[in-house]
C-alpha cells in the first residue's frame, strides 16, 4: 500500500479545528501542553487572519501534519507574546518577518495508517515538505526573516537550517508555558548560499528540491 | 579503519545523547523512528552523526536507515575511521 500525501492550504473554519487539534495532540504528546487546546490559548485568532496561511498534509480525510505561517500585521505575531522587543529590532530596520508556527507532524496516525509491509515512513517527507513550502513562500513573498519560537532541545535541527538566535529562552504561554526560545532563518542569506560554492547539508538541499506550489504561494500578503 | 563494534558504541552513546535516552534502551535492532519523539529529533541525530564523523549525507541514503545497524553499516561504508 502506498501512502499518497497531499499538501493544500486550510480555508474553512472546521479545517482550522483539525489543524488545532492536531497540533495539540502532538505538542501534548511530547509533553508541551498538558490538556491545554492550543485554539484556547490565545493563537486562534492569529490563525484566521487574513495574513495567516496554514497548510495540511493530509492522505484521504486524515490529516497527518500541518504549519502556519503568520505575517506581520498591526496586530503582530503570536510570538510577540514573549519576544516583541526581538522582533521589534526587525521592525525598525524595516525587515520583512513571518512567522512559522504551529509545525506538527502526527507520526501515531501516520503509523496506523501503515501496513506493516511498509518500511519507509514519510514522516520526514511530511516535515521537510511542511518547512520547504514555509521557505518556498518566504522567498516569493520577499521575505527577510522566517521566526521561529522553538523548544530548545530543536536548537541544533533549527541552527542547521541556518537559523540564528534572537531571543533568550523564555516560558511561552501560548505553548502552556513551555520552555521556548527564538530564531530566525535569514531568507536572503539561504538563498545566496544556494548560488554559491557553499555547501549545503541534507536539510537544505531536500527543503529546496521541493517542487514550487504556484497555488500556495499566492494566498496571503 | 574502526572496529564495527567501537563504530556501535559510538552511535549508540550519540542516539542516547541526542536523544536524551537510556544507553542500555538502544540496540542495534532498535527501530530508529521508534526511538526519536519526532523526525526534528530524527535529522538532529543525522546532523550528529555528520558532525561526528565528518561526513555529507545524502537525503536519499537517510530515509533508508531503519535500524541502529543500518546506521552503523551507513557510517561503516562512509567514514574512513577518524573524525573531527
Amino acid at each position: 500500500m502506498i501512502i499518497m500525501i497531499e499538501f493544500r492550504i486550510v480555508s474553512q473554519n472546521d479545517e482550522y479545528e483539525q489543524a488545532q487539534a492536531l497540533v495539540s495532540r502532538v505538542y501534548e504528546r511530547e509533553g508541551y501542553t498538558g490538556n491545554v487546546k492550543i485554539g484556547d490559548s490565545g493563537i486562534g485568532h492569529f490563525l484566521r487572519s487574513g495574513g495567516s496561511t496554514t497548510l495540511f498534509a493530509q492522505s484521504g480525510d486524515q490529516v497527518l501534519g500541518t504549519i502556519s505561517l503568520v505575517s506581520d500585521a498591526e496586530t503582530g505575531l503570536p510570538m510577540d507574546n514573549i519576544y516583541r522587543e526581538e522582533l521589534d529590532i526587525f521592525r525598525r530596520e524595516k525587515k520583512k518577518i513571518l512567522e512559522v508556527c504551529q509545525f506538527a507532524v502526527d507520526k501515531i496516525a501516520l503509523k496506523n495508517m501503515m501496513s506493516e509491509e511498509i518500511e519507509k515512513t514519510p514522516e520526514h517527507e511530511i516535515s521537510l515538505s511542511l518547512l520547504g513550502y514555509a521557505l518556498q513562500y518566504g522567498i516569493h513573498k520577499g521575505y527577510d526573516y522566517l521566526c521561529f519560537t522553538i523548544n530548545p532541545k530543536h536548537v541544533p535541527f533549527y541552527e542547521s537550517l541556518g537559523c540564528i538566535k534572537i531571543g533568550d529562552e523564555k516560558l511561552y504561554p501560548f505553548v502552556n508555558n513551555a520552555p521556548a526560545v527564538a530564531y530566525a532563518l535569514p531568507v536572503k542569506e539561504v538563498l545566496k548560499q544556494e548560488t554559491s560554492s557553499y555547501k549545503q547539508n541534507f536539510l537544505h538541499k531536500k527543503m529546496m528540491s521541493i517542487p514550487v506550489r504556484h497555488d500556495f504561494l499566492n494566498v496571503g500578503n | 579503519m574502526k572496529h564495527r563494534e567501537e563504530i556501535e558504541s559510538e552511535v549508540r552513546t550519540l542516539i542516547a545523547s541526542t536523544l536524551s535516552l537510556n544507553d542500555a534502551e538502544i540496540t542495534v535492532e532498535s527501530i530508529i523512528a521508534d526511538l526519536s519523539a519526532d523526525s526534528i529529533q530524527l535529522f538532529e541525530l543525522l546532523i550528529a552523526f555528520e558532525k561526528f564523523y565528518g561526513i555529507e549525507t545524502a537525503y536519499e541514503d537517510i530515509v533508508a536507515l531503519r535500524t541502529v545497524n543500518d546506521i552503523i553499516d551507513y557510517i561503516q561504508s562512509t567514514h574512513t575511521g577518524t573524525h573531527k
